[in-house]
């Protein structure tokens, strides 16, 4: 899919970001680049921005300082500009965040016919393709309601792609999952991953952040604490916030 | 935890292998009696209060049921039925409103069709139903004569000067061809006061006034006699003595015309006359002995009852047959020339049978009919007479509408069954139908407005002032949900605009040494609409209604013109919008947020998310309550009757505001009561229904 090499520009570029929630200062010069078909994880404690971090990646925060450059469109306050940049950006949520009053088949549609003006035949082969390549062909007109949690998040990485993005955001996919279906999406994001997407994940499945990941990025207290591949993490992480994070997960 | 159904293990962890041992629950916890039991007879207060209620319950519901079936006069319903349901609606457009009729039929079916499970059971009842109501008043009508009416013949005069009266020596009634009427003389009440005390039927005036003096003489005679034999006796005191000496001297025991005049001894000279030419039909002599005088009566219209008693001071009791009261009432409608004109209607009040001939003139003078206030049935009726007088008119009037609109169903659920056959879905097997009969609903209020109001040329303007009863209560209700619930859409939506996405420029601004942000969203919008709706729910209902009749002038002496029930559906949508904006408003405010952040980053506009995502869950989650407010809107609309029009409510005021009716008051009430309940609770239905439809079901499951 993806025609970029590593070794373009990056897609995601975010200098010096800052922001505040009232008094409460969130994210502290905030620096992170992504390359095209990189998969980023980014862990941290609770509470330490980065859930802020990503969203504000697609505008659903808004930065006060400093500048987000995605796919070449800075992000101001013009709409048009937020518009595009979020018809090439995909998110999963850790609450899935499905549409409950639509089937599987409309959530996935929606945003495809109303967005990028697909006519309903197009969007819902893409949506039967999607939902093949996520495991659940046959759940397609169901209410979000009737599946189970893995089900259901994995209609909402379905949902994502249907928008053909060229990034990926995944803000604790799993967290809200019992054991048995973490694997399921994993799975899924991990063969999202070698399929080359780019994908900035916040997790807590190091396993995963092992295996595919191209780099991970600690943050602490709205800061990027550390920043490394994951055999550094590991292996050899430097900060002391980092090593007592580690200790405390691993 | 039985032995067979687990194995222990030497290590000390248990596996369960049995099949949980499910077994039937003991007798004294299912079946009547455990009910009962369990329900009413718990401890020994609810049992008190089960008896309690209980014997509250039989006692109102007996008495509820004997003045039901004996003393209520249920003829202003039969009566006034037209006029309950479509006003003084033009009978020439009345065809529209039938058309109406069946179109809805015809879209309620296909709702049936798309949305409901008919039960098998369900179409053999309502055949079963229709059946009846067309055999039971034939079976009523076999099985039960019509009441007799008495008639007073002879020259006597009831009370002095101005209200002095006789009886009349000719009487008018209307008659269809080929009934039979015929005239005996009353036998069994021969100068006997007390069987004539016990007639219970219908009777002239005369008649009336004889049988009551007759009433009121033997009570009166009886306390009288009661207080002589007391006085006579030692068993009292001597205040309680002086107390009924009182009153002895106060009873005035009625003069007793039948002292003087002798009742049914003298014979009585009868014809039977045709209405408009005069000329006998048939003639002949009455006294006790002889047997009635009948005819079968050749045409359709009036014919008039000659009665004569030669001897002075003899009163004649005549019991006919086929002879029923009848009211006059004047209608207003288009005649065929165009032309506006008035016409007077003679209604039978036994079978509605209406006939507009002219009246039959005897020396120059209109000769007199008995309407129904002389006509009174007198006393309570019996069980028989009410089957005969009043179920049996109301069934055969309920028979052929019930039949068409069935029909318009079953027809409408046809058509969408063979929808679904011919567009087959293999998802949803019934989207064509669903599709349709939402369609189908939603023009037809469009439907009613070009029906019932008019369309340029293809269909000529109704007068809106003669819309009324259900109808016009319909159109209000029907017209007012359809307004008011975009228009309390959009007054939610405007008044939750401030926090909405931003649309409008950031504006900074430097304040000391602190960078002063701010993003104006839309506070005008959202500013007015808060302010219009505290503003109307700060208000009765009835002030806004007298605003639109009152204040509208004022604005546009134009609108002066401006037909009452339009001014009055403008009220009902402005009022009800501000309490929908503020369901809605409730509903929006439960949608998780996360909601609106998965279609912002998909890439919807708040546009697209509002109509797509926020507004269709935010419309479920408060169905219930958008419901209670269009049930509560139903209802309000009877306050229309403050202002002037004539919605069901206000017929039934304005039929007990006629002197035919007078007194008729409790009958109507609990008509117009049993509609409205019926209509409510058709409403509470649907909603059930659709809260736990499709989606609604799944989404429960969610939220
Ligand atoms: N809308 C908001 N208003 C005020 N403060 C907020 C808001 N959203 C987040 N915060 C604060 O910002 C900080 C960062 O929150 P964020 O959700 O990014 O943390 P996180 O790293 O994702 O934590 P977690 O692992 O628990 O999800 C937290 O201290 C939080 O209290
Ligand atoms: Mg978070």
């Amino acid at each position: 899919m993806e025609t970029t090499t590593k070794n373009a520009e990056p897609i995601i570029m975010c200098q010096n970001v800052n922001k505040w929630f009232g008094e409460f200062h969130a994210l502290r010069d905030v620096s992170v680049s992504v390359m095209p078909r990189e998969v980023v994880v980014v862990i941290g404690p609770s509470g330490s921005g980065k859930s802020t971090f990503i969203r504000c990646i697609n505008r659903l925060e808004e930065h006060q300082e400093g500048t987000i450059i995605v796919d070449g469109m800075e992000l101001k306050n013009d709409i048009r500009n937020i518009a595009a940049i979020r018809r090439e950006i995909g998110m999963v949520f850790q609450q899935f965040n499905l549409f409950p009053h639509k089937t599987v088949m409309e959530n996935i549609t929606l945003a495809p016919i109303k967005v990028r003006n697909w006519s309903r035949q197009k969007a819902e082969a893409k949506a039967r393709e999607l939902l093949e390549r996520v495991g659940i062909p046959e759940q397609a007109n169901k209410y979000p309601g009737q599946l189970s949690g893995g089900q259901q998040q994995r209609v909402a990485i379905a949902r994502a792609l249907a928008m053909e993005p060229k990034i990926m955001l995944f803000d604790e996919p799993t967290s809200a999952l019992d054991p048995e279906m973490i694997k399921e999406v994993l799975d899924v994001m991990k063969e999202l991953a070698l399929s080359g997407m780019t994908m900035v994940c916040v997790t807590h499945e190091m396993g995963f952040a092992r295996e595919v990941a191209d780099r991970v990025i600690f943050f602490d207290q709205g800061r990027v604490v550390e920043e490394g591949t994951p055999e550094h993490f590991f292996t050899d992480a430097q900060h002391p916030r980092t090593q007592l994070f580690l200790s405390q997960i691993l | 935890m039985s032995s067979l159904s687990e194995r222990r293990p030497q290590s000390g962890t248990r596996v369960h292998t049995g099949d949980g041992g499910a077994k039937a629950p003991p007798t004294s916890v299912v079946g009547p009696i455990a009910w009962l039991r369990q329900n009413l007879f718990r401890s020994t207060s609810d049992t008190l209060l089960t008896l309690l209620l209980g014997a509250l319950l039989i006692a109102g519901g007996v008495s509820f049921f004997s003045w039901v079936v004996s003393q209520a006069n249920w003829y202003a319903i039969n009566f006034n039925l037209r006029g309950l349901m479509v006003g003084r609606f033009q009978p020439e457009f009345e065809w529209r409103l039938l058309v109406l009729l069946v179109l809805t039929c015809i879209a309620v079916g296909l709702a049936l069709a798309a949305w409901t499970r008919i039960r098998r059971w369900f179409p053999v009842a309502v055949a079963v139903i229709i059946a009846l109501l067309y055999l039971i008043p034939q079976a009523i009508n076999a099985l039960i004569p019509l009441p007799p009416t008495y008639l007073t013949a002879g020259q006597i005069t009831f009370g002095s000067g101005p209200t002095a009266e006789s009886p009349q020596d000719r009487i008018a009634f209307i008659a269809r061809a080929g009934e039979t009427v015929s005239l005996r003389m009353a036998g069994e009440y021969s100068g006997d006061l007390a069987a004539l005390r016990t007639l219970h039927s219908f009777g002239d005036d005369i008649t009336g006034r004889l049988l009551n003096t007759a009433n009121l003489r033997m009570t009166t005679q009886a306390r009288a006699a009661e207080i002589e034999a007391l006085l006579a006796g030692n068993a009292i005191t001597e205040s309680q003595r002086a107390l009924l000496t009182a009153e002895q001297g106060r009873l005035v025991i009625p003069e007793d015309i039948l002292d003087e005049a002798q009742v049914n001894q003298q014979p009585v000279t009868v014809r039977i006359l045709d209405g408009a030419t005069l000329e006998p039909l048939v003639e002949g002599v009455l006294d006790a002995n002889s047997r009635p005088i009948s005819v079968v009566l050749p045409a359709d219209g009036w014919y008039v009852i000659e009665k004569v008693v030669e001897a002075e001071g003899s009163i004649a009791l005549i019991e006919s047959f086929g002879v029923y009261p009848i009211l006059e009432r004047g209608i207003t409608r288009r005649g065929e020339s165009g032309a506006v004109e008035r016409v007077d209607q003679f209604v039978r009040m036994t079978d509605t049978y209406t006939s507009e001939a002219i009246r039959p003139e005897f020396d120059g003078r209109e000769i007199p009919f008995a309407v129904i206030t002389d006509f009174q049935y007198r006393g309570d009726h019996s069980f028989a007479d009410y089957l005969r007088l009043f179920v049996d008119p109301f069934l055969a009037m309920l028979a052929t509408p019930a039949l068409v609109v069935s029909l318009a169903v079953v027809g409408g659920y046809l058509i969408g069954r063979v929808l679904d056959r011919v567009f087959p879905n293999p998802v949803r097997p019934r989207a064509a139908s669903g599709r349709v009969a939402t369609w189908a609903l939603a023009l037809l209020p469009l439907l009613m407005f070009f029906l019932v109001y008019g369309l340029g040329d293809i269909l000529p303007l109704t007068d809106p002032r003669t819309w009324g009863g259900l109808l016009l209560t319909i159109l209000l209700t029907t017209w007012g949900i359809v307004l008011s619930l975009p228009l309390g859409i959009l007054l939610a939506l405007g008044r939750r605009s401030n926090a909405g996405v931003p649309l409008s420029p950031l504006i900074r601004f430097r304040w000391g040494a602190r960078e002063i942000r701010f993003q104006p969203k839309l506070p005008i919008v959202s500013l007015l609409c808060s302010a219009y709706i505290e503003l109307v729910r700060g208000v009765p209902f009835i002030t806004v209604l007298f605003m639109a009749q009152l204040l509208l002038p004022l604005i546009n002496p134009s609108l002066a013109d401006f037909p009452g029930a339009f001014r009055a559906t403008i009220a009902t949508v402005l009022f009800s919008a501000a309490y929908l904006a503020e369901t809605i408003r409730g509903g929006l405010q439960a949608i998780p947020p996360g909601q609106e952040e998965a279609a912002k980053a998909v890439g919807l506009n708040s546009w697209q998310i509002t109509l797509n995502i926020t507004l269709p869950q935010a419309l479920r989650i408060v169905i219930p309550a958008i419901m209670g407010s269009f049930v509560a809107l139903f209802k309000d609309t009877s306050l229309v009757t403050i202002v002037g029009l004539l919605d069901l409510t206000g017929m039934a005021d304005n039929i007990n505001a006629q002197t035919e009716f007078l007194g008729l008051r409790r009958e109507t009430l609990m008509f117009i009561s049993i509609i409205y309940f019926v209509f409510c609770w058709g409403m509470a239905a649907v909603s059930r229904r659709i809260e736990t439809t499709g989606a609604g079901s799944a989404l429960k499951r969610q939220i």
